[in-house]
């Protein structure tokens, strides 16, 4: 329960990331309003996502993609380094297939030696 | 049974046991990397198989036993490009690919000029297999396989400078000193003519070899004394 509690914590610090890093492109309040528009998501208008409803994989597809719809693939690569540190920091954690490709191409010596 | 051909075949025990080892996990993991880190340890176990073989068939067929060092030299300039493929993976992924296949390019030309003179095998008296090689080939096996064991360990140590827990550090330093003993034992079979000096050479080889089985051991056993 209290791993599911933490994982839940972890995804709503990745579409945290990703809110505020399309911010920067399409403006905070465009972004907020596409995050809110999805209710899978409780979010305040600084961005801060502090819930996140259904399955949190399927969740974050679904931000990605609504982001994607305005920005196309320059919104997925945006999400993309958005979390690359919240990744490097929680290896384990499942994301999307839409999110997959940073969490492959950064592999640490550290994850490397500890793989084996 | 030659005293080389022991030593070898010791060597390459160790080299399939860590090589398995590794492989095992890439399989649990599918880590990339781990892949082609057990294609490195295959590689060299591989090498040192067939110069174990290459030692065995000496007295009895010295014509087969000459083809085992190119073969040998092949299999494990293969596997030292996949160390250099694991190096380049963490510090310029983006060349890892064309380094890697030039590497490998690189690697049959050079056995082919290998095959051009073989060398001759032969079994001293106290049981030592001598490799008279040819003195340029020795050369140039010898200045490749400098350069490639210091590419090699330069880019490992590197990113090893980079680990933070205690027990992979110590990991990555075993491994290194491992594949430094490997490479130097390794290497120096190109020149040593002396049997003391072939005995030398054959036990700092082993050495590396039996480090590596420790150095990949190594959190396993420490889980089991935790446990």
């Amino acid at each position: 329960m209290s791993n599911e509690n933490s994982d839940k914590q972890i995804y709503c610090e990745l579409a945290t990331a990703i809110v505020k890093r399309q911010a920067e492109i399409i403006g905070l309040d465009m972004a907020v309003k596409k995050a809110k528009d999805l209710p899978e998501f409780i979010l305040d208008d600084e961005g801060n996502v502090m819930a996140v409803y259904g399955k949190p994989i399927n969740s974050l597809e679904l931000l990605v993609s609504q982001y994607s719809k305005m920005s196309g693939n320059t919104a997925v690569n945006f999400c993309k380094d958005a979390i690359i540190s919240i990744v490097t920091k929680y290896p384990d954690i499942k994301l999307p297939n839409i999110l997959q490709i940073q969490k492959a191409t950064v592999p640490t010596m550290e994850q490397f030696l500890e793989s084996f | 049974m030659p005293l080389s051909t022991i030593t070898f075949i010791i060597t390459t025990l160790f080299l399939l046991v860590s090589a398995l080892m590794v492989f095992n996990s890439y399989r649990e993991n599918k880590s990339v990397i781990l892949k082609y880190f057990s294609g490195f340890l295959f590689g060299i176990a591989f090498a040192s198989g067939s110069w174990g073989t290459g030692s065995l068939l000496a007295s009895s067929d010295p014509q087969i036993a000459s083809f085992t060092y190119p073969f040998g030299v092949l299999c494990g300039g293969i596997g030292l490009t996949f160390f250099t493929r694991v190096g380049f993976n963490f510090t310029l992924p983006k060349f890892e690919k064309i380094i890697f296949w030039l590497l490998i390019c690189g690697n049959i030309g050079f056995a082919t000029f290998l095959l051009f003179k073989l060398p001759d095998v032969k079994i001293s008296d106290s049981g030592v297999t001598l490799w008279l090689i040819n003195s340029f080939q020795a050369f140039c096996v010898i200045t490749i396989g400098i350069g490639m064991t210091i590419l090699n360990l330069g880019l490992f140590i590197y990113q090893s400078l980079k680990v933070t827990k205690k027990i992979l550090k110590i990991r990555s330093i075993l491994i290194s000193i491992a594949f430094l003993f490997y490479m130097t034992g390794g290497l120096a079979h190109n020149i040593a003519t002396t049997q003391i000096s072939l005995i030398l050479i054959d036990t700092v080889t082993t050495l590396g070899a039996g480090l590596l089985v420790f150095a990949i051991y190594l959190p396993r056993f420490t889980k089991n004394n935790q446990e």
